[in-house]
């Protein structure tokens, strides 16, 4: 690319200052309105996508049921043969016995793979006093299940990391349903008997299904509860990324003798929402890039038939064709790019602006409108808006270097 | 002396609407270092002659030669080229770009071309400097009188050190005593750099001063009557 095309490009985008900031502002407003609404509409669905899936595994791996065995059965009296099945559905909880060595072959299965937790779970009864309440029994070794649910940081009271056995971290809302505080003694009944446990700690973790009803458990206390020797119920799976979930729960399933359970397959509902959500935005967005591409045309158009001789002129100096079409693209390409730095700019001060709306003075950590920012998103908007400014520049720049110079320099 | 133009029965056929022959057999050839007025009423086809010559358009039929070399038939992109590295051209109206200044506007047929030397810029300078619009240098054509933009056009036409200056009357705009300077001009520098020139005009004043006169009527050369 020459450097008289890019002179002759800045020069008349400069000496038509008015057309050329009419130009730039179509584009920067659609940049504008591409970054913050991809900001507002990514972060609701990570704020959804969290409040879903913040407080479970992505991925679930229990033992697999055992297949429905088909029977075949021989009528003595007849010479008919009976075709059916025999259910296997056992009543006892089933286990996982070995599952070190599956820990170990899972958190090298995949990258996606994150942590593996090996959990106990089961049913309970508390009892304080004279109230009794039904709970869940979470037993997991604390450092691992914290880097995968972040409960420490969550904590009201107490701790969580370092938990021994007979102490339990219960949900606010259980303890404060029960009046039970920091240091207090309770009674857990499980099916296999009786334990008295001293709560060390009480987490807020804004998912009501631990809130509510569980008490958290070092892993040997919950086996020792539940009955489980050295065995554990499941293997929950945390992921870097919850969209790997199908991938991973189809990946592990064929190889293992477990059943797994993608918190994907689980919401789909949920997710047929989010796509609906963002094929919407993507449309809009679609048609905003789209208005700032025809923008870019009409504005460069007039400037190809204002300057009209000038084209004519240049071609008969001996400007090329190519070269007059550079000329015109780069004009488009630079309209873009400014329009674009200034959209990017003004869109990310929008998001911010919207982030900085808090719920109210009692939960300033609750925003109203939770955005993600990130730089992909604004260098890819400024890309796409440099993308689309050349592309759509095209068509007056080939209109230009069509131009026949004999027809416009003795049209006067 | 080889020529530095030379047409060999050249026909121009005009087929949008009415079918008309704007130029019949025309046979022409230009010495270098030759002054040449190109005279002849209005529609006689000095300006499809001008425009065929300066590879701007093409001949129905015949032969044009520039330097040497067979141009009829060539690219669009091959005679773009050719334009810049032979030919000058200057227009009735100037033509300077609007946005550029005098010097950058004079240096602009360099900058097609690529880079533009310092050799090339003192050379340009010294001929800005000749026709007495060094001062001028950093200003922009509106700020500039009829006259003095059509010095500045007829020194951007000699910028690249053309072969052949083509001149589509240069002082058609001006008023006589603008026009006379201009014309003087091109003469002289037509003699102090020995460029050949072709100069389309209305003028008999100044055609009478040319090297000598090319007359058309009916998109014929009419036989040669002057030659001072």
């Amino acid at each position: 690319m020459g450097r008289v095309t890019w002179m002759l490009a800045l020069r008349q985008l400069r000496s038509a200052p008015r057309q050329s900031a009419l130009a730039a502002s179509v584009v920067a407003v659609s940049v504008a309105l591409v970054v913050f609404l991809n900001a507002l509409i990514g972060g609701l669905q990570r704020r959804l996508l969290e409040t879903t899936t913040g407080g479970i595994p992505h991925v679930v791996l229990e033992p697999a049921p055992r297949e429905p065995l088909p029977v075949w059965v021989l009528r003595p009296s007849s010479d008919s043969v009976y075709v059916g099945t025999r259910s296997t559905r056992e009543l006892r909880t089933r286990s996982i016995e070995n599952w070190r060595g599956w820990v170990s072959w899972l958190e090298a299965l995949d990258r996606d793979i994150a942590v593996v937790i090996p959990t106990v779970e089961g049913p309970g009864v508390l009892t304080r006093e004279s109230r009794t309440e039904p709970i869940r029994i979470v037993g997991a070794d604390p450092e691992r299940f914290d880097r995968a649910f972040g409960l420490q940081q969550r904590l009201v009271a107490g701790r969580y990391v370092g938990l021994g056995g007979g102490e339990a971290v219960l949900g606010h809302r259980l303890a404060d349903r029960l009046g039970l505080r920091l240091r207090d003694r309770f009674r857990v009944t499980s099916p296999v008997g009786t334990s008295t446990l001293l709560v060390a700690g009480i987490v807020r973790t804004g998912f009501s299904r631990l809130d509510d009803g569980v008490a958290f458990v070092t892993l040997r206390q919950a086996q020792s509860m539940l009955g489980l020797g050295t065995a554990v119920t499941t293997l929950s799976v945390r992921l870097r990324r919850p969209f790997a979930a199908d991938r991973v729960a189809d990946r592990i399933a064929p190889v293992a003798p477990f059943e797994a359970r993608s918190w994907m397959r689980e919401n789909r509902q949920l997710l047929a929402g989010l796509q609906a959500q963002s094929q919407s935005s993507f449309l809009i967005q679609f048609f905003v890039t789209l208005a700032a591409g025809f923008g870019i045309v009409s504005i460069l158009i007039t400037n190809v038939l204002a300057r009209l001789r000038e084209i004519g002129i240049l071609r008969a100096m001996g400007a090329t064709r190519s070269q007059i079409l550079e000329v015109f693209a780069l004009q488009g390409t630079l309209l873009a790019l400014t329009g674009g730095l200034v959209g990017a700019g003004l869109g990310v001060s929008l998001a911010l602006l919207f982030y900085q709306a808090r719920a109210s003075a009692a939960q300033p950590d609750l925003e109203v409108f939770p955005v993600d920012l990130n730089a992909g998103l604004v260098l890819g908007s400024v890309a796409l808006s440099v993308v689309v400014g050349t592309l759509a520049s095209l068509i007056p720049a080939r209109q230009a270097a069509a131009v026949d110079p004999i027809r416009v320099i003795r049209s006067t | 002396m080889e020529s530095v133009l030379q047409l060999d029965r050249v026909c121009k056929l005009y087929t949008e609407g009415v079918p008309v022959w704007a130029l019949r057999d025309v046979d022409l050839a230009v010495r270098p270092g030759e002054f040449v007025a190109v005279v002849g009423p209005s529609g006689s086809g000095k300006t499809t002659l001008l425009n065929i010559i300066g590879l701007l358009d093409r001949p129905t039929s015949g032969r044009v030669l520039l330097a040497g070399r067979d141009v009829s038939n060539l690219s669009e992109n091959a005679r773009s080229l050719l334009r810049r590295d032979l030919l000058g051209f200057v227009f009735q109206n100037y033509y300077l770009l609007p946005e550029l200044t005098v010097v950058e506007n004079v240096l602009l047929p360099l900058r097609l071309r690529g880079s533009v030397s310092a050799r090339d810029r003192t050379r340009v300078e010294g001929l800005l400097d000749r026709v007495g619009l060094a001062a001028y240098a950093r200003v922009f054509p509106s700020q500039l009188s009829g006259g003095q933009q059509q010095r500045v056009a007829l020194i951007r036409a000699l910028a690249n050190d053309p072969t052949l200056v083509l001149a589509d009357e240069p002082t058609g705009n001006l008023d006589s005593q603008s026009g006379r300077a201009v014309f003087d001009l091109m003469r002289e520098l037509n003699r102090a750099t020995a460029k050949s020139f072709i100069m389309v005009t209305h003028d008999e004043r100044f055609a009478t001063q040319a090297d000598r006169v090319v007359r058309i009527e009916d998109g014929r050369i009419q036989p040669e009557a002057v030659t001072p």
